[in-house]
């Protein structure tokens, strides 16, 4: 289960309501869940939604049933008394029936998932933003998964990360990969830290990733395409299933080679992972606009969310041009990561944070189910935790784990 | 100034053909990236139509510059 100790008012222990029928899940095998349902349990009057044909079995023709079979669903609807019930459990240990469970009474939502707000805050043993992303209650680690995050490179000098498989590029003429101002740094430690550290939380989202730090903004900051595209195209020939950039520029329009990049990019399996944007500030009433690369339609932009789940002031929204949309939202006010040593750590803001966190939730999901480019974007879209927001300010909403 | 080339799918396979045929329209090449399709280098801004106009093509399109905030600023 995802969800958070204060998310929505089915999680604070109320009994749901029961109708005292049964909904039975055949095994996919099962070929005959009629004459299951006759012979393991007795029932004498069992309707088979399939004599209905393409009609709708409707409650007065079913009403008088025992059970009813949905046979193309593989489900059924049964009154069962408490020993005919035990008796279709007892199948489950044959096999032929998955699951057993009350029915229940669903209601029309409510306006509001209801239930105090939530607050997230820093521990000793976890940052907020990996607790906001359920990576505690997570098997997963990105073992096996190469990352790559393409910024200011990456200080090989700082102790968390002794022991880690890192690959190292620059691609800033003059400069060696070796991070000069921080932030790429912080970024490979929020996607690819540890989740132990000798002192404070940890903070790192896939801690046993393969990390490729590619130099592509100099220790000023700055960089230009040549070099970002350039380090994808390496990312790609090292076989990175995901592409952390927390980098931007404030235009307002699509930069067409990124159009093309990002889909071949999808096409050989890398998923590309993109920044909104800083350029709101909402406080003023400005909503800003996501900027490139991020716009681009197949790149996924990544928003930055605080700690009570709300926006960050300065989060970009949906730029409204095609590609130009926020498609998921990540932890990214007071993140605590990395830094160049000897300060260690540092906490900063910004979309840049929230983007890391979006790459090493991809890189779990990669690893969880073997998933690539486009169904990776995909299942991260549909694992989102949806947000009681705009969705041209967080898209599907906050970013998940995986659980099993 | 910079350009950064967009080689069509088509001539992907080709593409240090393309290359060939951008540099003797002018463009310095600076790289030629296989996993992407792309090339990318630097020319007078006046030779761009006719890197444009090369077989295999599919845009030319000036560099953009991206800067981060300095390191003590609190958004990055």
């Amino acid at each position: 289960m995802i969800e958070s100790e204060s998310s929505g008012s089915q999680s604070r222990g109320q009994e749901p309501e029961t109708t005292g029928r049964f909904i039975v899940v055949f095994a996919d095998a099962e070929q005959d869940a009629p004459g299951l349902l006759r012979g393991a349990a007795g029932m004498s009057n069992v309707t088979d939604s399939r004599d209905f044909g393409a009609r709708a079995a409707t409650p007065e023709e079913t009403g008088g049933a025992d059970a009813t079979v949905f046979s193309r669903l593989g489900v059924a609807v049964v009154s069962a008394d408490p020993q005919q019930a035990r008796s279709l459990r007892a199948s489950s240990d044959e096999g032929t029936v998955i699951s057993v469970s009350p029915e229940l009474i669903h209601h029309v939502l409510s306006d509001s998932p209801g239930g105090a707000s939530t607050s997230f805050q820093d521990t000793p043993q976890l940052t907020w933003g990996l607790q906001a992303v359920a990576v505690d209650t997570s098997e997963f680690s990105g073992k096996g998964i190469r990352v790559a995050v393409l910024d200011t490179g990456f200080d090989s000098s700082h102790p968390d990360f002794s022991g880690r498989k890192i690959t190292v590029e620059s691609f800033v003429p003059g400069e060696t990969s070796q991070d000069g101002h921080g932030h790429g740094t912080h970024c490979i430690g929020t996607s690819c830290g540890p989740r132990s550290t000798s002192d404070g939380p940890a903070y790192g989202v896939a801690y046993e990733t393969e990390i490729f730090a590619g130099k592509v903004l100099g220790d000023s900051g700055s960089g230009s395409d040549g070099g970002i595209i350039a380090g994808i195209d390496w990312a790609m020939a090292h076989d990175c299933a995901v592409i952390s950039m927390s980098l931007g520029a404030d235009i307002a329009q699509v930069h067409p080679p990124y159009t093309a990049v990002g889909r071949r990019a999808l096409d050989q399996g890398a998923l590309i992972v993109a920044a909104a944007g800083n350029n709101a500030d909402r406080r003023q009433g400005d909503y800003g606009f996501v900027g490139a690369p991020a716009n681009s339609p197949f790149i996924m932009a990544v928003g930055a969310l605080d700690q009570q789940l709300d926006m960050a002031y300065f989060s970009a929204r949906t730029l409204p041009l095609r590609g130009g949309q926020v498609d998921v939202a990540g932890p990214g006010y007071q993140v605590y990561s990395s830094w160049l040593m000897p300060a260690r750590y540092r906490t900063i803001s910004g979309t840049s944070m929230a983007t890391p966190h979006a790459a090493g939730i991809a890189a779990l999901w990669a690893q969880a189910t073997g998933y690539r480019g486009r169904e990776l974007w995909s299942l991260m879209v549909q694992e989102s935790q949806r947000l009681l927001m705009p969705s041209v300010d967080v898209g599907s909403g906050l970013v998940m784990a995986p659980q099993e | 100034m910079n350009f950064t080339v967009t080689v069509d799918d088509l001539h992907r396979p080709a593409i240090q053909e393309v290359a060939e045929r951008l540099r003797s329209c002018g463009l310095d090449v600076d790289r030629v990236l296989d996993a992407v399709g792309m090339i990318t280098g630097s020319g007078p801004e006046d030779c761009r139509p006719e890197l444009e106009a090369v077989e295999g093509v599919s845009s030319v399109d000036g560099e953009v510059r991206y800067l981060l905030p300095p390191p003590e600023s609190d958004v990055q």
